[in-house]
């Protein structure tokens, strides 16, 4: 030890410290800096996106490949989950986690074969957004409907990832989207002509926050119900239903909002072959005072009428309001159970953030 | 604060780098057979190649490629 002290380099090495503390003080800082964003990027998908900033130019500096593949895995991996993080709340529970990029180079195809995940070619491009957009879309294609997807009527399948795809490409915008609708969404359509009319059709769901919250969750357990059933080759009628219920309650709530008839007592349930569930809107502001029991009762009401879910919509103003219904709901009813809260991007009213919950019995 | 002590769960896609494609695929011998032309893409049926080969799927027990053809890789 005491003669690597002496060794003359590290005697020049300490004594090149010694006279340059400012130097050594500020490259141990930025070491530091360095360190704590890595540390932080695994956490933190803007991080991420800023770790693959510093990788990037030194990669194609130093022109090394490891480097460069970190680079891009960060660069791609924090902007598809910074734009997950935006969505995820609106999705199913346990849809679409952080993703993450693995890297193959050696690797036995048996495995690949076994797990049944493919493998996207990754190109070392300087503008990153083809790559963002073909494993964005690989990541969401086999993010969504876990399980069912194989029951799932193609062209809603399809329709579904695009309508969020498309919605995260328009949320990054420039190339990425048009990258997007011309190297995905075109081709889509070119192959399912309906997809524009679902696309259509979500929009007028969205809108009032019933796409993610009511449609995608409905397909996704009505699949799920019908799996082992004769049922599963008649979903393509079933999910239009649910389908056009949903636009068909839309637009007798509108009505009713500019002074038209009230929604017909038939639309607030709808009983398909496989799909049996029922809508709740919590709250007309002026019925609130009445306190929860109103709702509470409307959904216990659904459910002994015959429907499998129920539905409960809150609207931003009256959030507090919603949950309270919720948690009443949960606690008062015996017999059912509260499957998931969750976010809505409009609530039903069309403004913007919303709230609901989804009752099912078992 | 969750992620200052725990990592988000993660599902990952599976990726290769341009530079390490022909290191993968002779290490699972489809190589040769893609240079002999003996692949073609699972949705148009034209050839592979290694400039067209963009995604390695695996279809039951046997693996299965797609093309760079944006209406190919749509379907992935």
């Amino acid at each position: 030890m005491e003669g690597l002290l002496t060794h003359p380099l590290v005697t020049y090495f300490i004594t090149f410290v010694e006279s340059h503390p400012v130097l050594w003080f500020c490259l141990l800082l930025a070491a530091l800096l360095l360190l704590g964003v890595n540390w932080l990027a695994d956490f933190i998908p803007a991080l991420e996106i800023l770790r693959s900033k510093i990788y990037l130019p030194i990669s194609r500096y130093l022109q090394w490949k490891s480097i460069h593949k970190a680079a891009i895995q960060s660069d791609v991996r924090g902007h598809v989950n910074r734009e997950l993080t935006k969505f995820r709340k609106y999705l199913p529970a346990g849809w679409c986690g952080d993703m993450d990029v693995e890297w193959v180079r050696h690797q036995d195809l048996s495995h690949t074969i076994a797990d049944g995940r493919m493998i996207v070619r990754v190109r070392p491009t300087k503008c990153q957004a083809t790559n963002f957009v073909v494993l964005c879309n690989a990541y969401l294609r086999s993010s969504f409907f876990p399980k069912t997807e194989k029951i799932i009527p193609k062209s809603h399948r399809e329709a579904s990832v695009l309508f969020i795809g498309l919605k995260i490409a328009m949320n990054r915008g420039g190339e990425v989207q048009t990258m997007f609708e011309d190297k995905v969404l075109e081709p889509a359509i070119q192959r399912h002509k309906q997809i524009p009319k679902h696309l259509e059709d979500y929009r007028v769901l969205d809108k009032r926050g019933m796409f993610t919250s009511k449609f995608l969750r409905e397909l996704q357990l009505t699949a799920n119900d019908a799996r082992f059933t004769s049922a599963r080759h008649n979903l393509l009628q079933e999910v239009q239903g649910i389908l056009d219920h949903g636009k068909s309650f839309i637009a007798a709530y509108d009505e009713k909002r500019t002074g038209g008839e009230d929604i017909p007592p038939t639309l607030w349930h709808r009983e398909g072959a496989i799909s049996k569930y029922a809508v709740v809107l919590v709250a007309k502001p002026v019925k609130v005072s009445a306190g929860v029991d109103p709702y509470v009762n409307r959904v216990r009401d659904a459910f002994a009428r015959g429907a499998r879910r129920v539905y409960v919509f809150g609207a931003d103003g009256e959030r507090k309001f919603a949950d309270s219904v919720v948690t009443v709901a949960e606690n008062l009813l015996d017999d059912i159970r509260l499957v998931e809260r969750f976010e809505t991007e409009y609530d039903y009213r069309g403004n913007p953030s919303g709230c609901g919950a989804l009752f099912a019995v078992d | 604060m969750d992620f200052v002590f725990k990592k988000r769960k993660r599902s990952s896609v599976k990726a290769v780098y341009e530079d390490d494609l022909v290191t993968f695929l002779q290490a699972n011998n489809l190589y040769k057979p893609i240079i002999e032309g003996t692949y073609r893409c699972r949705h148009c049926g034209n050839v592979i190649t290694i400039e067209s080969l963009e995604v390695v799927v695996p279809t039951g027990t046997i693996i299965t490629m797609v093309c760079n053809n944006p209406k190919c890789l749509s379907q992935i």
